[in-house]
């Protein structure tokens, strides 16, 4: 299904400038503009990290990365097109969108046409699917994807090998062997403290840990939520040690998430190796898509930039692959609000210790599906298999469907 | 005494927002059957007009306030329950419905039609101004139709995924469009901007919104789909094949009255064995565990359903807010240890020669499980040199920390 075909191949060298080895760990310069960053060499494998971004409610592909150079994307978007001066040109072919500067400067791999081989127009069935890593929605494990990376990777003992960054359990970590677990930016799972008297505080404390024993007598779900209990208190314990916080992120919830994902990210007592960040921000742009899409690429590219200004400070931005997805880009041609209605393929960016560039094969727009959507050129399983595969070196039928094949070429290994 | 307080709880607990303390002692005085027949019959709850301030979420007479007072007013019964679950089924957000004048307008047609004719709820919330800005409806044309709201009427609010295709979706779309909000917030049909033709929709033929609904009503999967999103609701688990089946029967025959279908849920023996199968959702958690503190405090409800992830009139999206055991997750077990760690020291439980029995018995918790009753016992016996008031509200924090509230 991945095509590293001859303009796949020349992208690489010609769109990217010259792939540069760096020696060391490189800071991003963002005073510089036009400075071109080095492509970052990937840290051992044993201390690579994941970070997933979770675009929930179908980000328009053909808007983050737009297609600025074919007329029949004008044609079909006359409502919703962008501008093609605006854009930030990555090849002669493909630009960011005008709103990211920051990612347009330091860098990204670009994955086009990432999707499935019979979509679905169903937000929900398709960000399960995304979830759980069940393109085809035929196999219905109970795990996640991200969660079968974490019962690879990590320690049974550890308090959290994964950890998302929203409200509730998510099916993206839902894992057998190892412990993940869902905190809130606002309380950074830390427990509250019960009065102001330190020996009352130990009490209430202690008692919570006991009623966090597992009870044999317990109906199902009372197990599962006193299970709960217990891994909200170890990880709490350990939450109050994280690495301080830095500056720069925007106020936003984006920002907030990423903020504390760093820290996360940068410590090295919780056993973590993959946080998942869902967005908060809305997607769906059934009407007034070019405003509301502008708006979101703004916070996406400041968050990302003090994100990756943070890792480099902190020295791990070598150990750190970052990856987006969204369960649908949207329909190709404008809806007639302004806005697009759910699509099938879409485009993803990894971010890191990456080559920049074009991967996969950008989708035509002159040979649609009969919905009038994008058919995928690279599928889930083989975008998920270069995040397993070529980033952790599991191999990939051990966490996915099939027997998906890395895109070559994306991780910066050299 | 002790089986019948803790069946007319977990009845009170899948029906109300409650139980409210001593409500569960003054019930069993009559029995389960009879407190069944008292939340079915309680009379719809009357809200007083909002004040609309659309720069306070946190605004004491706004309408979310005054929706999570009659949440705890002790009269409700099984209306406000499903009040609330038409909200989180047929979901509109303040998110992107431009004035809270049309989302209370939404909540009053949902209240008038909670315990009424699925159809005519359909029917009505298809061309509510809240629903036409929140799918897309508004501004959309037959020349040019939005497909969102014809998409999630099948998937999500009435059908299910697998019962209709893309070209169902383009023809609801089509059907359903003409239909705008005008400043006043009231919605219209412009002709001009309608449909006018018949087009095909799950092998029969509509023209209008009125059409749309009547053939989704019409269509099999449709008694299905309420009824058993409507069990696992009350009931919190899936109904077996079987029970599908006589549940789809009387609420066909029943020409899709909503009452005959809760009756003959909540009065099935499955509903009374369910105990301990869903976790509270975060409104009704908040609800409870403020009724135990004796504590009116809007404020602090709603920052602590907003910290479990559910605001009311804030679906995350048109789905609703899901169940499941994300509600139980160690995220929440935080989130909830939040409010309980600030329940105050009442009077009652500080008094009580065994305060243990005392809190639990309050929060409607008859039956603990052995690891929950010793850590609350450990508490208290480490306390000892504390006064009363530090002993009662640090058992009753630990009581609203356990598994058994968390659950419904």
């Amino acid at each position: 299904m991945t095509t590293m075909d001859r303009r796949t191949l020349l992208r690489l060298g010609i769109g990217t400038g010259v792939v540069v080895l760096a020696g060391g760990v490189t800071g991003y310069e963002l005073t510089h503009p036009g400075d071109v960053p080095a492509t970052l060499r990937a840290a051992s494998p044993d201390r690579r990290r994941l970070l997933v971004l979770e675009m929930a409610g179908g980000s328009d592909g053909l808007s983050m990365v737009v297609p600025y150079a074919d007329g029949r994307y004008r044609d079909l978007r006359p409502a919703t097109a962008v501008d093609a001066a605006q854009v930030h040109r990555i090849d002669g072919v493909l630009g960011f969108h005008p709103s990211l500067e920051n990612i347009a400067q330091q860098g990204a791999s670009v994955v086009a046409g990432v999707g499935i081989a019979k979509p679905d127009l169903s937000h929900f069935e398709m960000l399960h699917r995304w979830q759980a890593g069940d393109p085809d929605g035929t196999v219905h494990p109970d795990s996640g994807f991200l969660g079968r990376l974490c019962d690879t990777l990590g320690d049974p003992s550890a308090p959290a090998v994964g950890v998302s960054l929203g409200l509730g359990a998510t099916q993206s970590l839902a894992c057998e062997r190892v412990t993940t677990i869902s905190i809130d930016t606002g309380n950074e799972g830390v427990f509250p403290a019960f009065g102001a008297d330190e020996g009352v505080q130990d009490a209430f404390l202690a008692a919570q840990h006991a009623m966090a024993h597992p009870d044999r007598a317990d109906l199902p779900l009372l197990a599962t939520t006193r299970a709960g209990g217990d891994t909200a208190l170890r990880f709490s314990d350990v939450a109050a040690t994280l690495p301080e916080a830095a500056d720069g992120y925007p106020q936003t919830d984006f920002g907030s998430q990423l903020r504390l994902a760093a820290r996360l990210l940068a410590d090295d007592h919780i056993g973590l190796r993959v946080v998942h960040v869902p967005m908060d921000a809305d997607f769906d742009t059934h009407t007034d898509h070019p405003t509301r899409y502008a708006i979101l690429m703004a916070d996406f590219d400041k968050a990302l930039a003090a994100l990756r200004t943070d890792l480099a400070r902190r020295g791990i931005d070598d150990r750190v692959l970052i990856a987006t997805y969204s369960e649908f880009g949207r329909r190709v041609p404008d809806n007639g609000s302004t806005g697009l209605d759910h699509g099938a393929a879409g485009t993803a960016l990894l971010m890191g210790p990456t080559n920049r560039g074009v991967f996969g094969e950008q989708p035509s727009l002159r040979d649609l599906d009969p919905d009038d959507n994008l058919k995928a050129t690279v599928n889930m399983t083989e975008y998920y298999a270069t995040i397993a595969e070529s980033w952790f070196g599991i191999p990939a039928g051990d966490v996915l469907p099939g027997s998906p094949k890395p895109i070559p070429g994306v991780v910066s290994v050299l | 005494m002790a089986d019948d307080r803790a069946t007319i709880a977990h009845v009170l607990r899948r029906t109300t927002f409650g139980p409210f303390p001593g409500m569960t002692e003054y019930l069993a005085r009559r029995g389960v059957d009879a407190t069944l027949d008292t939340v079915l019959a309680a009379a719809p709850l009357e809200p007083v007009v909002p004040v609309f301030d659309e720069d306070a979420d946190n605004n004491l007479n706004g309408p979310a306030w005054q929706w999570l007072r009659l949440m705890a007013n002790p009269a409700a019964g099984v209306h406000e329950k499903m009040v609330w679950f038409w909200h989180g089924h047929l979901t509109s957000s303040h998110d992107k419905v431009a004035t809270w004048d049309l989302m209370w307008r939404q909540h009053l047609l949902l209240r008038r039609h909670a315990l009424g004719n699925f159809r005519e709820l359909l029917r009505a919330v298809t061309v509510d101004g809240a629903m036409l800005q929140y799918l897309d409806g508004d501004g959309s044309t037959a020349q040019s139709p939005n497909e969102n709201y014809g998409r999630e009427l099948m998937e999500l609010f009435a059908l299910g995924l697998g019962n209709y295709t893309q070209h169902d979706v383009r023809a609801a779309a089509t059907a359903l469009s003409g239909w705008t909000v005008d400043d006043d917030g009231a919605p219209r049909f412009d002709r001009s901007y309608g449909n006018s033709g018949p087009v095909p929709l799950l092998g029969r033929q509509v023209v209008d919104a009125r059409d749309v609904v009547d053939v989704v009503c019409d269509h099999p999967a449709c008694a299905r789909f309420i009824a058993t999103k409507i069990h696992r609701y009350l009931v919190g688990i899936d109904p077996s094949p079987d029970r599908v089946g006589e549940l789809v029967e009387v609420f066909a025959r029943a020409n899709l009255e909503i009452v005959p279908l809760v009756e003959a849920i909540v009065r099935h023996p499955d509903f009374l064995a369910a105990t301990f199968t869903r976790a509270r959702y975060p409104v009704e958690w908040v609800t409870a565990a403020l009724a135990v503190c004796g504590m009116d405090d809007p404020a602090l409800a709603y920052e602590t359903m907003t910290a479990l992830g559910q605001s009311p009139f804030y679906p995350p999206n048109v789905a609703g807010w899901p169940p499941g055991i994300r509600w139980v997750s160690p995220s929440c077990a935080v989130a909830r240890a939040a409010l309980a760690v600030g329940a105050p020291a009442i009077p009652e439980i500080a008094a009580a020669a065994d305060p243990l029995t005392a809190a639990f018995e309050r929060a409607a918790i008859y039956e603990p499980s052995i690891t929950s009753l010793a850590a609350a016992r450990g508490l208290v016996d480490s306390l000892g040199r504390h006064n009363p008031e530090t002993r009662a509200a640090a058992v009753v924090a630990l009581v609203l920390s356990t598994p058994e509230f968390a659950l419904a």
